[in-house]
């Protein structure tokens, strides 16, 4: 989604197992405009990870979802911080990657604005590549494969 | 990978469990300790001659976080929807010292298609070029499968212009002084209409759609488009004299009225292309708009080979994407030495017919003809 010309971009850098938090601006601009949703995507996915839907009710009581396979309960939204900030617990080096925050509102423009996250592991992430060759009996033949893996901390 | 046809989709997930796990490597078979149903996220397929690429990422700590699987497919296309994927994949456990990779099996149902009968296969359909004042048909095709539309956007560098919420009453709105562009009761979930383009919003445009909750799932698609203001009257080519000897060297242009963006000029001698030996565009502001007028040189030396039948036809091509083609020709004629001891030097006849209008010996394709004529 690296589409948008002018979407303001954040860099926010954490150390792995730390809280962090993603800004995202969601004042409105218009008067009596209200937000009607809050959309976090990860740009290599094409479903959102964080949602704040307040489409049918008060954004105080606004419906919040999480990506059980993405933040899952890590995560939980703050709108009352200037700008309003996604908190994350604990962050992983899998959450490392850039995010796109959409706000829809009733009446204003849609807002677009990117954090850059870089997570610091105790080692350093590095990419090996690892390559395999064999044929399987299935719908698809498997002939090659090759893996990108990171260095991470050892439990 | 270079050669095929490139065919890329995105936002495609995909559950994996490991707890089939088999036949690894070592020969040993190998449950996963906390396997629970994984997702696999897919970022790309790529797909390039019989070779498709899977990259995705997967979420189970502590194992792997990216894969890239290149697998080959059968002569006829599988349905990837309706197919499980049998996966070779590796696990590999790292300290500082080394890195130990073990490879293995899944089983062949233990990669279950999930997310396919969502939003699918956006794609924005907008011409490349349209003219200064024309009304233009953007569309934007998607697939929603089992997807309910949450909203349409488009956006043109960045700012969103027209959106459509289904949901809404009005289900259009409109934003800034492009969405004063748009033609309300023609656009709709898959298109929108805008009237009076003019050269400023030659740009990028985007369309983003959204399906409804929880996922939300979202795809974009872009695409540029030229509003352009087109050449006002016809290219015009003016060559020194008509008549060339081997030797000689013809030189001429071809001077294309102002336009943005300026046309694009080619030669072509006797059918053949020939390159413009310069490319001038000169600006020429009107008010805001500026303006630039093209004009190419032609400079080149006359051969034996260089005539076909005592004649030279060339050729001005000018064009502005799809929207202006025009040409202008002349006719320059081969000088032979038998004609001139008859008709008298060229330069007398050249110099007496028309004297008072080539003062920069510059002659007009139009006198040149009527110079013959008069022969």
């Amino acid at each position: 989604m690296s589409l948008f010309v002018p979407v303001p971009i954040s860099h926010i850098v954490a150390l792995v197992g730390d809280p962090t938090y993603l800004p995202c601006d969601i004042s409105t601009t218009h008067e009596g405009d209200s937000v009607h949703l809050v959309l976090w995507y990860r740009e290599d996915l094409g479903t959102s990870v964080y949602s704040v839907d307040a489409r049918d009710r008060d954004f105080g009581i606004a419906e919040r979802w999480s990506d059980d396979t993405v933040f899952s309960n890590r995560a939980y939204f703050m709108p009352d911080k200037k700008p309003a900030e996604l908190g994350v617990d604990h962050i992983r080096e899998e959450d490392a990657g850039i995010y796109r925050c959409r706000v829809d509102f009733q009446i204003g423009q849609t807002r677009n604005s990117k954090v850059n996250l870089t997570v610091i592991g105790e080692y350093p992430l590095t990419f090996s590549e690892f390559f395999a060759s064999s044929i399987i009996e299935s719908d698809l033949r498997i002939i090659s494969f090759a893996m990108y893996t990171g260095t991470r901390r050892l439990p | 990978m270079k050669g095929g046809k490139r065919r890329v989709i995105k936002g495609v997930t995909y559950f994996t469990d490991f707890l089939e796990t088999k036949l690894c490597h070592n020969g040993v078979t190998r449950t996963m300790q906390n396997s629970t149903r994984q997702k696999l996220s897919l970022q790309t397929i790529t797909v390039a001659g019989n070779f498709e690429t899977v990259n995705f990422l997967l979420g189970d700590r502590g194992t792997i976080a990216r894969y890239k699987l290149n697998y080959y497919l059968r002569s006829t296309h599988p349905q990837r929807e309706n197919k499980s994927l049998q996966l070779l994949y590796a696990f590999s456990t790292e300290t500082p010292q080394n890195t130990h990779y073990e490879t293995c099996f899944t089983d062949k149902t233990s990669i279950l298609p999930r997310g396919v009968h969502g939003l699918k296969d956006i794609s924005i359909d907008i011409p490349l070029a349209v003219a200064a004042g024309t009304t233009v048909n953007m569309s934007c095709g998607y697939d929603l499968e089992s997807d309910t539309l949450y909203v349409m956007k488009w956006y043109y560098k960045g700012s969103e212009f027209f959106r459509f919420v289904p949901k809404e009453m009005p289900p259009t709105s409109t934003f800034g002084e492009l969405g004063n562009k748009v033609i309300l009761n023609k656009s709709d979930a898959h298109r929108v209409v805008l009237r009076d383009l003019q050269p400023n919003y030659t740009g990028k445009y985007l369309c983003e759609v959204s399906g409804d909750s929880p996922s939300f799932t979202t795809l974009v698609d872009v695409g540029y488009m030229h509003v352009a203001n087109l050449p006002k009257g016809d290219p015009q080519v003016r060559f020194e004299k008509i008549r060339y000897a081997v030797g000689d060297t013809v030189r001429g242009n071809c001077t294309v009225p102002s336009g943005n963006p300026p046309a694009n000029v080619t030669w072509t001698v006797n059918g053949v292309p020939v390159n413009s030996s310069f490319i001038m565009n000169v600006t020429d502001k009107l008010g805001d708009n500026q303006q630039l007028m093209s004009i190419a040189g032609l400079d080149f030396e006359i051969i034996p080979d260089s005539f076909s039948n005592g004649r030279l036809h060339i050729v001005c091509n000018a064009n502005v994407f799809h929207l202006y083609k025009k040409q202008a020709d002349v006719r320059l004629m081969e000088e032979r030495p038998r004609l001139a001891s008859v008709l008298g030097t060229r330069e007398s006849s050249y110099i007496g017919g028309a004297a008072i209008q080539i003062k920069e010996w510059f002659l007009d394709a139009a006198i040149t003809l009527l110079l013959c004529s008069f022969r």
